[in-house]
């Protein structure tokens, strides 16, 4: 990558990355670590990929659709097996959750972490990304009509994580 | 929450940690393996610069429990030699270039069209549109094109003024070649779309419009669960690569086995083979810290790690008799390692300073007999490296 393509890429990056980081980790329901991955692989292959990408219509959606194709990928074992981020050891807050706070929010997290994870990417495709209908479908490689269903779908399933319940509530292992 | 705008704010109200993506180690690792995958960056000049005596030495590892070290180590090094680099400029944005075994064909693409890189000129070979990955001693050429709307490829072979696109495997759209060998084979892996499914395969030179999926070690799952490809084929057709993070060694299509590793490592790849060693790195255990590794495959003994300690891990190529390449590492100061281990600086161009100081370099392929390598700068200038290397 010449010199100036690189500059361009990291301010790019740079300007993007709490969003991208924003959209991986509700794409991950809540799990850092592997929206950490998630966005390390994402701006690693938009490296490798950056002639083209920086040539394209629309920027972010083209890395929108990078960030969602990695995360559906549940498999990545290479990365994760040969750790070589620099933080592999440091500490790590996930275990108590201490970010899942309390309120509709913390609700929330745990309502996206319990649907499957497509009608997740919908979700956060059409609604934190806004990203149209035809769109999502492309990137998710399927019709628009499954996307109209699998937002509808996972909405409901938000909705009801999200309306206090008279009767005892929902949990999230009874989500789905 | 009744309507969408709400669901978004609750979605951008969400209190998220803060990341811990580095934007530094995306770029070091993109480099890399574009490197390894052919699509780093390219003066008619010509310096004679001395390859700065030994760098910094470094402790050749005998793992424990492994057949240890080859013969040649420590002061039986051969003496340094001496380099010269010849700096091709071309116009628009090349591919690094490639040589074969013998030296003969120094290969890249230029304009989009994989070209003859011959007495500072490069010279297209009519309809071989795409880039080049690797070139073998009849003249043979492996690449691919870019797939139209996708991040993916697909694989190719040029020979006899005729470009062949390669089979795909059944529900995998695409198509990335990596090696070559005399016979023809070509190795490489099929990806879906999410990119890291990918199944390691092998293109048979006697059976074309063939593809075969190599199979999976046992316990490793099936093909297209994990980032797994073939990565190197000698001439004897021993298949070198990565399944799900460990290195392997495939013979033909048989079953693959796992490449040893000395205690206190976990996690390896193997980059490429040539004859009967292959080359790679492995990773610490419990550390960040990654090492090249060789490894001596023999059928009779056993499978043998040599780790090199100290030297730099992103190797490119090697030789049949031990002599490798790295790409250049994060200040792009590609080395060569000798057989013993000894860690040379590649001379650059005049001009031409590592990172940050100048675009630095990257070294990609190195001929049979160690005397040709072949790299690129940073801005894209294309090197030829001339050793007086013994072999």
């Amino acid at each position: 990558m010449r010199g100036d393509s690189e500059a361009d890429y990291t301010t790019y990056v740079s300007a993007r990355l709490t969003a991208l980081h924003r959209a991986a980790y509700l794409l991950c329901g809540g799990d850092q670590d592997r929206a950490d991955d998630v966005v390390q692989v994402t701006i690693t292959k938009l490296y490798r990929h950056w002639r083209r990408a920086s040539g394209a219509e629309n920027l972010d959606a083209y890395v929108h659709r990078m960030l969602v194709r990695t995360y559906i990928d549940e498999k990545r074992r290479l990365w994760s097996r040969v750790r070589l981020l620099p933080h592999a050891d440091d500490e790590r807050p996930g275990a108590d959750r201490p970010y899942d706070a309390a309120d509709d929010r913390g609700v929330l997290i745990a309502a996206l972490r319990g649907l499957p994870p497509r009608q997740r990417a919908v979700i956060v495709l059409r609604f934190l990304l806004d990203r149209p209908v035809e769109e999502v479908a492309e990137t998710l490689g399927c019709s628009a009509g499954t996307v109209k269903s699998q937002s509808s779908r996972g909405l409901a399933e938000l909705r009801a994580a999200l309306t206090p319940a008279p009767a005892p509530a929902k949990t999230i292992g009874t989500l789905r | 929450m009744n309507t969408d705008e709400e669901l978004r704010d609750l979605l951008l109200a969400v209190e998220v940690p803060p990341t811990t993506a580095d934007i530094g180690l995306a770029i070091a690792t993109g480099r890399r393996q574009a490197a390894r995958r052919g699509a780093i960056l390219a003066g008619a000049a010509a310096a004679l610069v001395v390859a700065g005596g030994t760098a910094y030495a470094l402790g050749a590892t005998a793992p424990d429990g492994h057949r240890g070290a080859p013969a040649a180590q420590g002061p039986q090094d051969p003496p340094i030699a001496a380099c010269a680099v010849d700096t091709i400029q071309v116009p628009g944005a090349p591919g690094t270039p490639v040589v074969d075994p013998s030296g003969r064909y120094v290969v890249g693409s230029v304009g989009g069209i994989a070209s003859r890189i011959t007495d500072g000129q490069a010279v297209a070979y009519p309809g071989a549109t795409g880039e080049v990955v690797a070139v073998n001693v009849d003249g043979v050429i492996a690449g691919y094109d870019d797939a139209v709307g996708s991040t993916h490829q697909l694989a190719w072979t040029y020979r006899d003024g005729a470009k062949t696109m390669l089979p795909k495997l059944p529900g995998y759209p695409f198509t990335t070649p990596t090696a070559l060998n005399a016979r023809g084979d070509v190795v490489g892996y099929a990806s879906g779309e999410a990119g890291d499914d990918n199944v390691p395969v092998l293109w048979p030179a006697d059976r074309p419009g063939t593809v075969v999926a190599l199979p999976m070690p046992p316990g490793f799952g099936t093909p297209g669960t994990g980032g797994s490809h073939a990565s190197g084929v000698s001439d004897d057709g021993i298949i070198v690569g990565v399944v799900r993070g460990a290195a392997v060694r495939w013979v033909h299509e048989g079953s693959p086995a796992l490449l040893p590793l000395p205690a206190g490592y976990e996690g390896a790849e193997a980059v490429a083979v040539r004859g009967t060693i292959a080359y790679g790195w492995a990773a610490v255990t419990g550390g960040n810290r990654v090492v090249p590794v060789r490894w001596f495959l023999s059928s009779a003994a056993g499978d043998s790690a040599f780790v090199m300690e100290g030297a730099p891990s992103d190797i490119a190529d090697g030789t049949p008799t031990g002599w490798s390449i790295t790409i250049g590492g994060d200040l792009r100061e590609p080395v060569r390692l000798s057989p013993g281990g000894t860690v040379q600086r590649l001379p650059l161009p005049p001009g031409v300073r590592p990172l940050p100081a100048g675009p630095g370099a990257g070294a990609r392929s190195i001929s049979d007999d160690g005397r040709t390598v072949t790299g690129s700068t940073g801005d894209r200038r294309l090197l030829i490296w001339h050793c007086d290397t013994p072999s």
